[in-house]
C-alpha cells in the first residue's frame, strides 16, 4: 500500500492502492495546485471509479508563522499581519485583534469609531460572500456569476481605497480606534452602493437559486448534522446552515451590534445548497446593518484619548514636544498593556475568529493564538466527502468557503 | 505567325505591377523571429498559481474592471503542461517550495515567471522560518512586481513589460 | 462586549459541576483580569471535559480551540489551553492544564481530547507540530503545518525563527552568486 504522505506533492498522482471487496481503490492526488481547492489545499482521495471512498486533507502549504511573528512585533506592528491571515476579510481580522488588545487595555473606542468599524466590516462581509458566490459558481460551471460578483466587489474595494488608500490589506481598524476619520464622500458613496446592490442581489440570485442545474449539483450534498457541526467546532454560515442559530454578533455583541436590527439566517438541511442560501441572505442583512449604522453616524473622535496607545494627530507634531515624544515611543517601543490573558472573538464571514492574547506586561504579546474559523471547517472534510462523486468534491469545498491563509496561518 | 488569342502566359510586368500595388495593403514583411515572438507574447497562457492574497488581486485583474483578456493572457490553464506563464501570486512556504519547482518543471519551453507581490519577490513582511525569501531561490524569475498586494494595474504593467522583454529577446 | 460578570458566573458554575462530578479535577482558579480560567489537573482532564460537555448546567458542546503556552523558565514548562463554548448557556470557558516538559529532551505527554470533541483532533496535531506536545490516545498524531521531515517545534520559545539578513543596496555585494545580481535592472 503506498503512503499518502511521503510522496512528493504533484497535480496528478495515481496509484492502485488496494483491492477491496468492492473493487480496486485508486489513490488520487488533488492539489495543492488546483483550480478548485480555493488555495493550496491538498486532498488525497481514494476513489472507486468516480466514487470517493475517503478524502484526507493535507494543509500547511501556506503556513506563514504568524503566531511566531506576533511574539517579536509590538502590538501596533501586528495589525498589518492580521490583514494577511484571512485575506478575504482583512478588516474582520483587524477588528478582532483591535478589540482583543483593547480589552487587555480596558479601553472602549468612541461611538463614531464603533459605527465606522461596523460599516467597514459589514462591507468586507459582503465582499467576501461575493467571492464565495463568484468562485463557487465558477467552479461548477456558471462563469458569468464570477464577473458579476467581481463588478460589485470592485466598488467595495474602491471604498477601502477611499478611506485608507489601500484596496485590500487596509489595516484601517487599529488598536485604539481607526487609522483616520473617513472623508466626506464616504456617506454618499456607501449609500449609493447599498442602494444599487439591493436589487442586484435579487438579480444574481436569479442566476442560481432556482436554476435546476445548480439545485441538482448542490441539493442534498455534503450534509452535516447540527450535532456533528457543533462537535467539530464549526461556526459561521456553515454552522447556521446546519440549523444552529449561533452568531457572535448576537451572542457576544461587540462594537455596538446590539443596537442594530438584523436577522441571522439559519438553514435547515445543512447541505451545500443551504450554505449558499445562508450566505446570500447574509449579504442582504449586512446591507440593513450598514444603512442603520450610516443613519446613526454622528461627528466625534475616532480614536481613544490615550496618548500612550494612539498616535497623536500630525498637526500637533509641529507644536507640541510631548506629542513628538509620544509619537516616537509608540512607533519604536509601542505600548505596554497590563499582564493578563484575553480571548475575544468576532464574527468573520467564515465564522468565529478569535484572538487569544497572553500579555506579560511587555510591549510584545507573549503568545498570540488565532482561533481560525476555517481550520475546523477543513478538519471535517473526511466526513463530508465520504461517498460523494469526484465532481461533488468541488461543490463541497466551495460551500465551506474556507481560506487557506486562515487555516494555515 | 497567325494572329491568335493572347499568349497563354501572363504578361509578367503587368502581373508584378498588380501584385506590388496590393502589397502595401495586404502583406507585411518581417522576420520569423518577430512573428513567433508576437504570437507568444500576445497570447500568454498563465498557469494557475495563486497562493494567497495576491491571488485575489490576480482574479481581480482577470475580472471585468481591469480585464487581462485585452492583453491575451486571460486563459488561465489549470494544467501547467498547457501554460507558458507562471504568475507566482502569494507567499511560498517551505512546504510549497518543492511543489512550485515541480509545476515549473512541468511547463514546456518557452516559459516565463512573474513574481507577483512582495512575498514572491523577496519574502515580503515574513522574514521567518516558514516562508521562502523570494521565489527566485526556487525558479528563475523574469519580472518582479512590488506591492502587497500589487494593484491590478501593476500586474498588467508587469505583463506588458514581459511582453516587451519577449519581443526584445525573441529567438526561435 | 461580553460582560466580566458573565464570565465569573460561568467559571463558578463550571467549578461547581466539576467539584461534584469529577472531584479533584479543578486545582485552582486563575482569576487574573480581565478574564479567568480553571486550572485542571492533567490526570482528570478527559473526565472533566466529558462532564463539562454532558452536564446540562454547563453544556460545553463546542470546542473552540486548544493550544499550549511555553513558559520557558517556569516549572512546569507548558500550560495547555482549551477554550470551550456552551450554546445553551451562552458562555465561554477557558481551561488550563500545567504540563511538565519531558525528561532529558523527550517530548511531554498529555491525554488527547479527540474522543470528547472531534474538533480537537486537528488542534492537538497543531500543538504537537508547533510546540512538541504528544497527545496520548490521538488517532492520527503527525505534523500538520510544517513539512513531515521538519526538525524542531517552531513555536517553542527556544526555537530561533531564522529569516534572512536584510541587504541594503548601497552595501550589497554584487558577487555572481548573490541574489542581487539576478534581477534585471529597469
Amino acid at each position: 500500500m503506498t503512503s499518502s504522505l511521503g510522496t512528493p506533492s504533484s497535480t496528478v498522482g495515481l496509484s492502485l492502492v488496494e483491492d477491496t471487496s468492492e473493487g480496486p481503490l485508486m489513490e488520487l492526488n488533488m492539489g495543492p495546485q488546483h483550480p478548485s481547492t480555493h488555495g493550496v489545499l491538498r486532498l488525497v482521495l481514494r476513489v472507486e471509479g468516480e466514487r470517493v471512498r475517503s478524502a484526507m486533507p493535507h494543509i500547511g502549504y501556506l503556513h506563514t508563522g504568524f503566531e511566531k511573528d506576533f511574539e517579536r512585533l509590538t502590538y501596533h506592528q501586528g495589525t498589518p499581519h492580521t490583514d494577511r491571515m484571512d485575506y478575504l476579510s482583512p478588516l474582520g481580522n483587524n477588528l478582532g485583534y483591535a478589540l482583543a488588545v483593547e480589552k487587555l487595555l480596558g479601553e472602549i473606542v468612541p461611538v463614531r469609531a464603533q459605527r465606522i468599524r461596523v460599516i467597514m466590516t459589514e462591507l468586507a462581509r459582503i465582499g467576501s460572500h461575493l467571492i464565495f458566490f463568484g468562485t463557487s459558481a465558477l467552479e461548477l460551471g456558471a462563469q458569468s456569476a464570477f464577473l458579476y460578483a467581481w463588478r460589485e466587489r470592485e466598488r467595495i474595494l474602491e471604498v477601502n481605497e477611499m478611506v485608507s488608500g489601500v484596496r485590500m490589506m487596509t489595516s484601517f481598524i487599529r488598536v485604539g480606534g481607526l487609522m483616520a476619520d473617513v472623508p466626506a464622500e464616504f456617506d454618499p458613496t456607501v449609500r449609493a452602493i447599498v442602494h444599487d446592490f439591493k436589487p442586484r442581489i435579487d438579480e444574481y440570485e436569479s442566476l442560481l437559486t432556482e436554476n435546476p442545474l445548480w439545485l441538482d449539483r448542490t441539493r442534498g450534498l455534503g450534509v452535516f448534522s447540527a450535532a456533528d457541526a457543533i462537535a467539530y467546532g464549526w461556526t459561521g454560515p456553515c454552522l447556521r446552515a446546519s440549523g444552529i442559530d449561533y452568531d457572535v454578533r448576537t451572542s457576544d455583541p461587540y462594537s455596538g451590534y446590539d443596537e442594530y436590527e438584523f436577522d441571522v439566517p439559519v438553514g435547515t438541511h445543512g447541505d451545500v445548497y443551504d450554505r449558499y442560501l445562508v450566505r446570500v441572505q447574509e449579504m442582504r442583512e449586512s446591507l440593513r446593518i450598514i444603512e442603520q449604522a450610516l443613519d446613526r453616524l454622528e461627528p466625534g473622535p475616532v480614536v481613544i484619548d490615550n496618548r500612550k496607545v494612539v498616535l497623536p494627530p500630525r498637526s500637533e507634531l509641529d507644536i507640541s514636544m510631548e506629542a513628538v515624544i509620544h509619537h516616537f515611543k509608540i512607533v519604536t517601543e509601542g505600548f505596554r498593556p497590563p499582564p493578563g490573558e484575553v480571548y475575544l472573538a468576532v464574527e468573520n464571514p467564515r465564522g468565529e475568529c478569535g484572538f487569544y492574547i497572553v500579555s506579560d506586561a511587555s510591549n510584545k504579546p507573549y503568545r498570540l493564538k488565532v482561533r481560525a474559523p476555517s481550520f475546523n471547517l477543513v478538519a471535517a472534510i473526511p466526513e463530508l466527502m465520504r461517498g460523494c462523486l469526484i465532481a461533488d468534491t468541488v461543490a463541497i469545498l466551495g460551500s465551506l468557503d474556507f481560506v487557506l491563509g486562515d487555516v494555515d496561518r | 505567325m497567325s494572329p491568335m488569342a493572347a499568349s497563354p502566359y501572363v504578361d509578367i510586368p503587368a502581373l508584378s505591377d498588380h501584385i506590388s500595388g496590393s502589397l502595401g495593403h495586404n502583406f507585411v514583411t518581417t522576420t520569423v523571429d518577430k512573428v513567433i515572438a508576437w504570437g507568444r507574447y500576445n497570447s500568454m497562457w498563465p498557469a494557475l498559481f495563486g497562493l494567497a492574497c495576491c491571488a485575489i488581486e490576480m482574479m481581480g485583474t482577470g475580472g471585468p474592471k481591469f480585464d487581462m483578456a485585452r492583453f491575451g493572457a486571460e486563459v488561465f490553464r489549470a494544467s501547467p503542461r498547457q501554460a507558458d506563464l507562471m504568475i507566482v501570486a502569494g507567499r511560498v512556504s517551505q512546504k510549497m517550495a518543492p511543489v512550485l519547482r515541480q509545476i515549473y518543471d512541468q511547463m514546456p519551453e518557452p516559459k516565463w515567471v512573474i513574481a507577483m507581490g512582495a512575498c514572491a519577490s523577496c519574502g515580503g513582511v515574513f522574514n521567518n522560518y516558514a516562508i521562502v525569501q523570494g521565489v527566485d531561490k526556487v525558479v528563475p524569475v523574469d519580472v518582479y512586481v512590488p506591492g502587497c498586494p500589487p494593484r491590478p494595474e501593476a500586474l498588467l504593467d508587469s505583463v506588458i513589460k514581459l511582453q516587451r522583454k519577449i519581443r526584445a529577446t525573441a529567438t526561435v | 462586549m461580553a460582560a466580566p460578570r458573565l464570565e465569573a458566573a460561568a467559571l463558578d458554575r463550571a467549578r461547581q459541576v466539576l467539584d461534584e462530578i469529577v472531584p479533584g479535577a479543578v486545582t485552582a482558579i486563575d482569576d487574573s483580569p480581565p478574564e479567568g480560567a480553571l486550572l485542571i489537573d492533567e490526570q482528570h482532564l478527559v473526565d472533566a471535559c466529558r462532564a463539562l460537555r454532558d452536564d446540562p448546567r454547563t453544556g460545553y458542546t463546542m470546542p473552540l480551540f486548544s493550544s499550549a503556552l511555553d513558559w520557558l523558565e517556569r516549572e512546569p514548562r507548558f500550560d495547555l489551553v482549551y477554550q470551550l463554548r456552551s450554546l445553551t448557556q451562552n458562555t465561554t470557558l477557558r481551561l488550563k492544564v500545567p504540563l511538565a516538559d519531558g525528561v532529558s529532551g523527550d517530548l511531554p505527554h498529555a491525554p488527547s481530547l479527540s474522543a470528547v470533541w472531534p474538533g480537537m483532533e486537528w488542534h492537538e496535531r497543531e500543538t504537537y507540530d508547533l510546540l512538541g506536545v504528544v497527545f496520548d490516545g490521538h488517532p492520527d498524531l503527525r505534523r500538520i503545518l510544517m513539512p513531515d521531515d521538519w526538525e524542531g517545534h517552531p513555536l517553542r520559545k527556544d526555537y530561533v525563527s531564522f529569516g534572512e539578513p536584510v541587504l541594503f543596496t548601497d552595501r550589497a555585494s554584487f558577487a555572481p552568486d548573490s541574489a542581487m545580481s539576478r534581477g534585471a535592472p529597469d
